[in-house]
């Protein structure tokens, strides 16, 4: 991580529960995280692992009740946000932080215009004009390369394609040209190809606006291409975080190690198999008393079943892992799993 | 779209062809006839009558008759009201129907949106609470109680200010129309409220809501331009039958206030079985909910 950078965002020790008819699940177990300006983010992890959780609870959107934040602190800008979105009785949704999501096609009101929809954050935070904010909704649709912007502005959802829809969506969320944009799996619903396309644009928008990304996903090959920093995530904890190189080449948790053989590359290795992750995660009802991975984990050790990993151990700088496996007094070997040589451990 | 549109005409006309045979046929099997309340009749005048109202001919002449009589729009001439024209009577009350219909819909939206709105603002509060059960009410109650509680209502007030401000029944001002109105309106205002009630919290949990709220918008504006605009489209789409049904189906409402409108006086005369006269007003009626419920 670029620590000589300032923070924009600094998350630390989120957690997020729910209250449901089974008992109360624990989405979110103390994550902690900063984001830097014109930085990629990425956040990769199973599904239920409280990906999107996180990033909600930055965004004011987790439905209280259920859910509840019970711990954490998020500093924008010097200004605490959990729990209160506000910043001098000014909303920073819309106009400081953007947001897109997983479905382009059901994530716009159906019933309003594009433009309308673009232009009216404009109104509210920036005090535009309909006729200003028509305008400038018209040039964000030119510039997320919407042909015919003019007249698509004037047009309803549903006559837009999915792969339109999410550059709509992207034009939404950065009317007020905010200095994060949260993406949730945006390219999730799309085909290949356009799911390039978008992601080349969230690039292009990046380095004109110096914009810091924090991206969600299931899928490494995006996260390949598009991170800067790396948080791997497991039952609502973050098991490993580093930078791209780190994360592929020197993995040092054993689930980041089961994410990579299960994820098909495009490298010359035909007689590679990909390999699944046996098991599920585990219900967040009741989470595992010791590390969260260790039912499924090949490497378990006693200490794994009965003792949290409450510490990271840094393995380089910006490169952390949370596995007893690093621990001074483990003496186990695990083929593939960078280690910290002798000289590095502090 | 025009063969869209050629199709729904053609089932138009087979239906009200349908809804025509099938009064015809229920009318000739209905026992007795047109003329057996006349008073003294003797045989001659019977004859003479039969063959004036053209009731003498073959059943199947009868019914070329009817059916051409109705292509050009001709009712015949009532039995009950002597000499006049059926179309002149559907003319002389069907407005009464109409206006007494159009303020009791117009009740029922405004009412169902805003009651249905505020029963998901406060969803499981004391105010849902009250309203729903008051809807319970409106639903389960038939409309004739609440006619007679609404002139008991009328009465008191009445009595309470010392004079007779709001008339109590009949027909002439606006204040003749309250509370027929509001009674014909009730059943139908209790389920736009509910319906309502639903479509607000179907869209509450939209993924467009939730991007309207991550895009820092006040709750006020994301509850009228997102949720209610998108929750009143399926209510809308219900207000053309609910119409239909206020104006045909305020028969009970306009004689217990005895209101002159075209339900009453299309009923009556099944009542007192002379009936084959009015064919035309339930065949109207039919005629009315038929193109509602088409457009
Ligand atoms: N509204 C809610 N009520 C109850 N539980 C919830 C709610 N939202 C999320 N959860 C729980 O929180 C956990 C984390 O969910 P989250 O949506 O963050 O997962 P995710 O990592 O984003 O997964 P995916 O990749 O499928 O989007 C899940 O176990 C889910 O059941
Ligand atoms: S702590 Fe133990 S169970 Fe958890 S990942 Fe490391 S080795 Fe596996
Ligand atoms: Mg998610």
């Amino acid at each position: 991580m670029s620590t000589d950078q300032e923070v924009l965002l600094s998350v630390q020790n989120l957690h997020v529960e729910f209250d449901t008819y089974g008992g109360t699940v624990q989405a979110v177990r103390g994550v902690s995280f900063d984001v830097f300006p014109g930085k990629t983010l990425a956040i990769v992890g199973e599904s239920g692992c409280g990906k999107s959780v996180t990033v909600q609870s930055l965004m004011g959107l987790i439905p209280t009740p259920p859910g509840r934040i019970t711990q954490g602190t998020a500093i924008f800008k010097g200004n605490e946000i959990l729990g209160n979105i506000y910043i001098d009785g000014k909303d920073i949704r819309g106009s400081e932080i953007g947001m897109i999501f997983q479905d382009p096609m059901t994530s716009l009101n159906p019933t309003m215009t594009i433009g309308k929809q673009i232009g009216e954050s404009l109104l509210v935070h920036r005090g535009y004009s309909q006729k200003q904010a028509q305008n400038r909704a018209i040039e964000l649709l030119d510039m997320t390369r919407i042909p015919e912007a003019s007249k698509r502005a004037r047009q309803y959802p549903f006559e837009f394609s999915g792969g339109m829809l999410q550059r709509a969506m992207i034009a939404v969320a950065l009317a007020c040209e905010p200095s994060i944009l949260i993406a949730d799996e945006p390219t999730t619903a799309l085909d290949v190809t356009i799911q390039s396309q978008i992601l080349d644009l969230m690039q292009e928008l990046q380095s004109e606006n110096n914009m810091s990304i924090i991206l969600i996903t299931h899928d490494l090959g995006v996260v390949a291409r598009m991170a800067d920093d790396i948080l791997v995530m497991y039952a609502g904890k973050i098991v490993e975080q580093g930078e791209p190189e780190q994360i592929f080449y020197r993995s040092a948790h054993p689930y980041t190690l089961g994410l990579k053989s299960a994820m098909p590359s495009n490298k010359n290795e035909q007689d590679r198999q990909l390999i699944p992750i046996e098991g599920s995660p585990p219900d967040l009802f009741s989470p595992p008393a010791g590390c969260g991975y260790a039912p499924r984990c090949p490497n378990a050790m006693r200490i794994c079943k009965n003792k949290p990993v409450d510490q990271f151990f840094e393995l380089e700088k910006a490169h952390h892992s949370a596995c007893w496996l690093h621990h001074e007094d483990c003496e186990v070997s695990v083929p593939g799993l960078h280690r910290i040589t002798s000289g590095e451990q502090k | 779209m025009r063969a869209y549109i050629i199709k729904r005409l053609i089932q138009g006309l087979v239906t009200v062809w349908f809804i025509a045979t099938a009064t015809f046929v229920a009318m000739h099997n209905v026992p007795g006839d047109p003329l057996m309340d006349e008073k003294a009749t003797t045989e001659e005048i019977r004859a003479n009558l039969m063959q004036k109202y053209g009731l003498d001919k073959p059943l199947h002449k009868q019914y070329v008759i009817y059916l051409g009589n109705m292509l050009k729009g001709d009712f015949g001439i009532s039995f009950t009201q002597q000499n006049r024209q059926v179309n002149d009577i559907i003319r002389e009350h069907f407005p009464v129907s109409a206006a007494l219909g159009i303020l009791a819909i117009t009740f029922a939206a405004l009412g169902g949106i805003t009651w249905g709105a505020l029963t998901a603002l406060y969803r499981n509060k004391l105010p849902d609470i009250i309203i729903m059960f008051l809807v319970i009410l409106g639903v389960s109650v038939p409309s004739f109680v609440f006619a007679a509680l609404g002139q008991l209502c009328i009465v008191s007030f009445n009595q309470l200010v010392g004079f007779s401000m709001i008339p109590v029944a009949g027909w002439g001002s606006v204040l003749h129309m309250l509370i027929p109105s509001l009674v014909l309106g009730m059943g139908t205002m209790a389920y736009l409220t509910r319906l309502t009630r639903s479509s607000m919290l179907e869209v509450v949990n939209t993924d467009y809501i939730r991007t309207a709220k991550s895009k820092g918008l006040p709750s006020s504006r994301i509850f009228l331009q997102h949720q209610l605009r998108n929750a009143v489209l399926p209510v809308i789409t219900v207000l053309g039958p609910a119409i239909a049904a206020i104006t045909t189906g305020g028969f009970v409402v306009e004689m217990v206030l005895l209101f002159p409108g075209w339900d009453g006086i299309s009923l009556k005369p099944c009542n007192n079985s002379t009936t084959p006269s009015s064919w035309a007003l339930p065949y109207s009626m039919v005629l009315f909910w038929y193109l509602w419920l088409s457009s």
